[in-house]
Formats: structure tokens, C-alpha cells, sequence
């Protein structure tokens, strides 16, 4: 696995399926992780080795923000199941905390926009699947193509 | 123009009905049916039984730049993103919203939401009484096992020490006046402080001599 020098400072906003497994990942090449959660028990599917932080609190509050020392963040990862959550704490992050780079889940593909129009990058679970879909679709067509010609 | 409320119980009934009565068009969004059914029969509005934060919801009701939309959820984050939607894809000017956490104003403040800060006013109305109360048990519990005692005295329409400075009033020996009550404030008194009547003094004296101080205020 590549490893990553240089000293960047990831905090991942929500220990469920998605945050759990990008933080844990993140963590192993090399970047400085941060996670946040509410619930503690979210923390307990973190494996033995993970090697960043943990915090516990909402993050829709700026001390739970600061005790994430999201000021210093090069990159703010939003993955809760709440859209109005990642919005707001997508924009907090970015307009006080000053955090440069911001990607966020969205749970919702009709709220997209929003997100895009604030400047926030999006990662959309059911556009993601689409497009794969899509990509593997027209590969195969293509493949059938290239034989009949 | 319409006036679109989303979210909230008892406060947007009121709100509505005062609006209504002023000739304005009032739309209530709400995702509780029974408070929407009810609605639907006290209230001359339109009545909206939905996800105030789903576009579709919001789409339904054709919100126009002239709008005017009052959100009332209980949520600081659903209140931002029901008023940045509203702003992004009907450019509406005017969003008025309740702020649960007043340390949220800055964002709000920053995308031109107006905020109505209920923490912040309920704290101002209380901070005086808990202020003095603090005051009061601190004095209290200080005072107790030392041979002194707190009493309060209420200076009234009648008193012949109200109007004057607390250095003319003649203090009995070993009594202090430790503070004046006025109306939402907390006086630190000094020599030149003036007494108003309606003020209550935080009166520190010996043990045994709290008659003493009350009548010689009463007189």
C-alpha cells in the first residue's frame, strides 16, 4: 500500500459504514485521522490497529469541531445519513474553521445542487452506483461492437 | 406575496392567525398529520402535511423571490438547509428563522438569514433572578457559621429612604448593604448610590439582629 509523507490532517465526520471504513483506510497510508461520532458504540467496529483519534459529540457543535482541531484540517470528510447534518456541518467547516477542502456525502440525490452551489464536493452513493452501472453497460456494449466488426 | 411557516407546534397557529387577519396569505408546512389535519380545520391557511426540507414538498407550494419563509423547526442544521434551499432555488430575500444555539448565529448571519434568538432572550429574562439568587445562597452560606445572617429588605412608594444615598441612611452598627435589587439588575452599592423605591436590599447584619435592621428600614 502507498504510503503518504506528508503530514495531512483528515477529519471524518460519522462512524457508520461509509466514515468507519474511509477512516480506517485513511489512517493506514499515512494521513492523520480524526473521527467523530455521537454514539460511542460506533467507535467499537474501528479495528485494533486504526491508528488516528477519536472524538465523541455532535459535530454540528463547534466545541466538538474544536476539540477535532478542525482549524488545522487540510480535508473535512461529512458521512452521516442526514443530508441537513452534512450540509450544515459541511459549511461550518468550511466558513469558520477556514477547512479548504470539503467532501460530503449526500444521501439524497435531489439535494446535490445545494451542495455543489455552496462549493461543497459530493459524493453520492446512488449516483456512484448508476454511473458504474453505466460504465460496465456500455463497456460490455462496446466489447460486442468491436466483435461484430 | 406569501408567508410560508415551516415547522413548530403552538407558535405558528398564533402566528398564523395574526397574518391571516392582516390580509396576508399564509402557508403552513408540517410533517405531524394530526397537527396539519387540525390546521387544516382552525386555520384559514394552506395547509401542507410534508418534509419541509425536501425539495418536493417545497416545490408544491411555487415559493417566489417575494416570499416570505418563517422556519420554526427544532433544529438549527434543518432550518439552514430548508434556507439555503429556499434561497438557491427560488432566490427568496427574506428567511426568518428561530436559532436554538446562539453560537450558530455567524452562519446563519453570513448566507443573510435572519435569526431569532430564543436561548439568548430566555437567558436575558432569567440571568438577573439567577444572578441574585447566586448572590443571595453565596452570601448565605458564607455568612451562616460566622455569626452573620442575610436579610432583604424592600424599599417601598413610602420609605423616607428612598431618593437618598446609601451614605445618609444612618446604618445601624455591623450592617452592610451587600447589593440592591432593581427591576433586572444587580447593584453593587457604593456611598453615593441612590435608592429608588421598589429596589430590595441584600442586607448582611449579626445573628439575632434582623428585627433590628427590618425595623429600622420600616420606620
Amino acid at each position: 500500500m502507498t504510503r503518504i509523507n506528508y503530514q495531512f490532517y483528515v477529519v471524518v465526520v460519522g462512524c457508520g459504514k461509509i466514515g468507519l471504513e474511509l477512516a480506517t483506510r485513511l489512517s493506514s497510508i499515512g494521513f492523520n485521522v480524526t473521527l467523530i461520532d455521537k454514539n460511542p458504540e460506533s467507535f467499537e467496529k474501528l479495528p485494533e490497529d486504526y491508528g488516528g483519534f477519536t472524538v465523541i459529540g455532535d459535530a454540528t457543535e463547534r466545541e466538538i469541531l474544536e476539540r477535532a482541531k478542525a482549524g488545522k484540517a487540510d480535508l473535512l470528510i461529512v458521512t452521516t445519513e442526514d443530508d441537513a447534518t452534512n450540509y450544515f456541518v459541511s459549511v461550518v467547516g468550511a466558513k469558520i474553521f477556514g477547512i479548504p477542502n470539503i467532501i460530503s456525502l449526500v444521501n439524497n440525490r435531489e439535494n446535490i445542487p445545494l451542495f455543489e452551489r455552496t462549493g461543497i464536493k459530493v459524493i453520492s452513493p446512488v449516483s456512484l452506483a448508476i454511473e458504474s452501472f453505466e460504465h460496465s453497460i456500455l463497456e460490455g456494449v462496446e466489447q460486442v461492437a468491436g466483435g461484430i466488426k | 406575496m406569501k408567508i410560508v411557516i415551516i415547522g413548530g407546534e403552538r407558535v405558528p397557529y398564533f402566528l398564523a392567525k395574526k397574518l391571516i387577519a392582516e390580509g396576508y396569505n399564509v402557508y403552513f408546512v408540517n410533517k405531524d398529520e394530526a397537527l396539519c389535519n387540525e390546521y387544516s380545520r382552525t386555520l384559514n391557511a394552506v395547509i401542507v402535511n410534508g418534509d419541509g426540507s425536501s425539495k418536493k414538498t417545497l416545490d408544491e407550494i411555487e415559493i417566489g423571490p417575494d416570499d416570505i419563509i418563517v422556519l420554526l423547526t427544532e433544529r438549527d442544521r434543518k432550518n439552514f438547509f430548508i434556507a439555503r434551499l429556499v434561497q438557491e432555488y427560488y432566490g427568496v430575500r427574506h428567511v426568518v428563522t428561530l436559532l436554538n444555539n446562539s453560537e450558530n448565529e455567524d452562519i446563519f448571519t453570513r448566507f443573510g438569514i435572519r435569526t431569532l434568538k430564543v436561548t439568548d432572550l430566555i437567558m436575558s429574562n432569567i440571568e438577573p433572578l439567577l444572578f441574585e439568587n447566586q448572590v443571595v445562597s453565596e452570601l448565605e452560606s458564607e455568612t451562616s457559621n460566622r455569626g452573620a445572617t442575610v436579610v432583604r429588605v424592600s424599599i417601598d412608594w413610602g420609605s423616607k429612604y428612598a431618593r437618598l444615598p446609601i451614605s445618609r441612611l444612618e446604618l445601624p452598627e455591623d450592617v452592610l448593604i451587600a447589593g440592591i435589587v432593581r427591576k433586572d439588575q444587580y447593584i453593587i452599592p457604593k456611598g453615593d448610590t441612590v435608592l429608588e423605591p421598589g429596589d430590595d436590599l441584600i442586607v448582611i447584619c449579626k445573628i439575632g439582629r434582623e428585627m433590628e435592621v427590618l425595623s429600622h428600614f420600616s420606620e
